[in-house]
């Protein structure tokens, strides 16, 4: 094993001026959001000068401070993760370091989040130049109950660390002071540094030999034969052009037998951080965290989630059921049935087609679709309270997971991941996909998501097909969708990712109490976009099938919507529809919710039996679950057949799209209608 | 420790950054430290169903892709590029 220069620290403390001023140069270094802003405006105060960095659109912040009659000049260096070149703020930080020298380097760390903040400590500890480390939001750490332990960090370091407070000005003197102390040789640096594996060390050795009389003058040999293995592109470029075309050859012939440094060389410091912090920090061990990991022992079990997630789409049914259901038939009878019976009172002297158009027009097609605003209701506040407390993540986990062991790729979940409330975002979602031929594909099964409004539509119409029973219809085609999906997402799997191996990580979200606010506000915007949906386009469809349903001579069964539907009789036959069933299926394709206005409109509404009673009394239970199947599995909506248009950027995909879905829909709807009346 | 964490990942699955610290022996913070540097150095994507799905959307609204976001925390993908 090896460090990662060779060099040592003591060549470090060769100090060099900056040029511009005699002033004691210190850089503050950092990731970003660790607070170096603050602490150097806490320092500066007015007196700094904010420019750009040489030939870079990089902000340039530097100033002056005064620390007991000494003035000191302080450059704020760019936030960055690393010193590698990944940005150019990478490359200034380092290039500043390396060729100005300043007498120290302040590297500014988050107390809360140790394990990120001090990887850029483990590639400054390798530069010539000391370092003193602010351990900053020491409140942040206590206030989630972490104890960091400052003096064993410095111990492990081999660096002075300084806690401190920026926000509160807490501790900066102290800091300020170990720096001068550095500046002034009163406190030598030797840091620990981080350990690589030993080939990648023999590696970075023979690299070093090789270059060693090409490197530029600010570089030591060690640091650049790192980077070099590191696959540093501006490092790389530079000695590709420094070094006689031999050397280069047989430089490269080493980075390529050690194409894995990247990642060894990441590993050691990481390892190295990891020791440190394990040494450092004590976290709390009861609470929220504990909490959450013993209830995600069962919700992200690859068993026991899918119970869990089961029970709780279950639940959530059952709600819709229990408590929707009959607020959405009391609104049909006593608030929309006695609203039309009042109209058709009122206007009974007006024309019968304008009593038409608003009795059964409007409040038989917008009052019907009004009267399941209670299930939407508890549907978004279901969901709203499963995704505040934290939930909604396992269950995306939990459905990754069982589709993974299936064998469909990582890429392909995302939508139906995204899909859940609507298949707009999880068409959108796609974009992650890079090979056109595996996103069309993914867009082609994405809508077999069952989304809100679909899901909404099956809970209106699932109890009054099926009273009791509609809690296992709704989960059973739910889970059909599901099936479907997986099923294709599979075939996809073999036929365009041909079995390339993929991996989905997630953060998942501590669980947390619901804000009542929140999930409040939530069904509150949806619920009045909905109302908003109710009164466009809903309202324009209803007048539009009204019309199509009184014309040319007022009567239904000779209206122009009972020739159209009539035509398409044959195929709606053998799915056990007669010609409204078929008709109010193809008006869901603006809207889903358009099913529920057109059969308000062809069944109408009355204070006796709302219009879920009447289409129980109606159709069979085949019938009934032939209608909800198609339903299920039906073109998508407008705005979802626009974004394929747009995401496919083809009205030959996008005609696809519809056919496969009318077939798709059709096909199982014959195939259920027929099984059924077996049963 | 990246090491282990990049091999996990590359045989593929599901996981979530609690189980993978457990079976690193340490804390979910540092295995988000090292997804987000695997994702610097191109090795894994960092995925955002927020903004970058739903901007041009029209239904963004009523998605609330910030809240959507918030609640799902981080999401990253490896994907296995044949040579």
């Amino acid at each position: 094993m090896s460090d990662c220069h060779s060099s040592g620290v003591s060549e470090v403390i060769n100090l060099a001026s900056t040029g511009e001023t005699k002033m004691p140069v210190i850089a503050l270094a950092g990731q970003p959001n660790m607070g170096k802003s603050t602490l150097f405006n806490l320092l500066t105060g007015l007196n700094q000068h904010v420019g750009n960095w040489p030939g870079k659109t990089v902000e340039q912040r530097s100033g002056n401070f005064t620390l007991d009659g000494k003035t000191y000049h302080l450059v704020d260096l760019p936030g960055t993760y690393s010193l590698t070149a990944n940005s150019p703020e990478e490359v200034i930080a380092r290039e500043f370091i390396l060729t100005e020298r300043p007498d120290v380097v302040i590297a500014v760390v988050s107390a809360a989040n140790l394990e990120r903040s001090l990887y850029l400590v483990s590639e400054l500890v390798c530069l010539p130049v000391p370092v003193v480390v602010a351990l900053n939001m020491m409140d942040v750490a206590q206030q989630e109950g972490m104890k960091v332990d400052a003096a064993v960090l410095s111990k492990e370091l081999n660096l002075p660390v300084v806690p401190i407070t920026a926000t509160r000005a807490l501790g900066v003197r102290d800091l300020l002071q170990e720096a001068v102390d550095v500046i002034n040789g009163k406190e030598q640096t030797l840091p620990n540094i981080p350990e690589i594996r030993a080939d990648v060390t023999k590696a970075i050795e023979t690299v070093e030999n090789l270059i060693e009389n090409y490197v530029p003058t600010d570089y030591t040999p060690g640091w650049v034969a790192l980077k070099l293995l590191e696959g540093d592109t501006e490092i790389t470029k530079s000695m590709k052009t420094a070094l006689p075309e031999e050397k280069w050859k047989a430089v490269n012939t080493v980075l390529l037998e050690n194409d894995d440094a990247m990642v060894v060389v990441a590993s050691g410091r990481y390892n190295w951080i990891g020791n440190i912090v394990r040494l450092t920090i004590e976290r709390p061990k009861m609470g929220q965290i504990s909490v959450t990991e013993r209830l995600d022992r069962v919700a992200t079990h690859p068993v026991w989630g899918l119970f869990v997630l089961a029970g709780i789409l279950g639940l959530v049914f059952w709600l819709t059921f229990t408590i929707g259901s009959p607020l959405q038939s009391w609104l049909a009878t006593q608030v929309v049935g006695r609203i039309a019976g009042f109209m058709r009172t009122v206007m009974v002297t007006s024309p019968a087609w304008l009593r038409s158009l608003v009795v059964d027009g409007v409040i038989g097609g917008v009052g019907a679709v009004l009267t399941f605003l209670p299930i939407l209701m508890i549907f978004f506040a279901s969901f709203g309270f499963l995704e505040d407390i934290g939930y909604m993540a396992r269950a995306a986990y939990v459905m990754d997971n069982i589709m993974h062991m299936m064998g469909l790729h990582g890429k392909s979940f995302l939508p139906l991941f995204l899909g859940f409330g609507c298949n707009v975002p999880a068409i959108m979602g796609t974009r992650v996909i890079d090979s056109k031929q595996a996103r069309i594909l993914t867009i082609l099964i994405a809508p077999l998501i069952p989304c809100t409004a679909r899901m909404a539509v099956i809970a209106f119409l699932a109890p009054a097909f099926f009273g009791k029973q509609a809690f296992l219809v709704s989960w059973g085609l739910i889970l059909f969708s599901i099936i479907m999906l997986v099923v294709l997402g599979i075939l996809l799997n073999k036929v365009v990712f041909k079995g390339e191996r993929s991996a989905f990580i997630m953060e998942m979200p501590l669980y947390h109490i619901p804000n009542l606010r929140t999930v409040g506000l939530l069904v509150w915007q949806r619920a009045l976009s909905f109302l908003k949906k109710a009164g466009t386009t809903i309202l324009i469809a209803s007048v539009i099938i009204w019309g199509l349903s009184y014309l040319p001579a007022g009567d239904l069964n000779t209206s122009y919507l009972a020739i159209f539907g009539k035509w398409l009789t044959p195929v709606g036959k053998l799915m056990g529809f007669d010609w409204r069933l078929t008709v109010a299926l193809i008006s869901s394709f603006p809207a889903k919710e358009n099913a529920i206005a057109t059969l308000g409109v062809l069944f109408g509404s009355s204070a006796n039996s709302g219009l879920a009673t009447t289409l129980a009394s109606t159709f069979s239970g085949a019938t009934a679950i032939s209608f909800l199947v198609v339903t299920m599995l039906f073109i998508p909506c407008l705005a979802t057949v626009a974004v394929i248009r747009q995401e496919t950027g083809s009205i030959k995909w996008t005609a696809f799209s519809v056919m496969m879905f009318l077939v798709l829909s059709t096909v199982s709807g014959i195939i259920v209608y027929h099984v059924a009346l077996l049963l | 420790m990246l090491e282990e964490l990049l091999q996990m990942i590359r045989e593929g699955g599901s996981f979530d950054t609690t189980v993978l610290a457990k079976k690193l022996n340490t804390t979910p913070m540092m295995v988000m430290a090292m997804m987000d540097h695997l994702h610097r150095s191109g090795l894994i994507q960092n995925y955002d169903p927020g903004q970058s799905s739903c901007e041009h959307c029209s239904l963004a609204q009523m998605c609330d892709p910030e809240k959507k976001q918030h609640d799902i925390g981080h999401l990253w993908l490896y994907e296995e590029v044949k040579k």
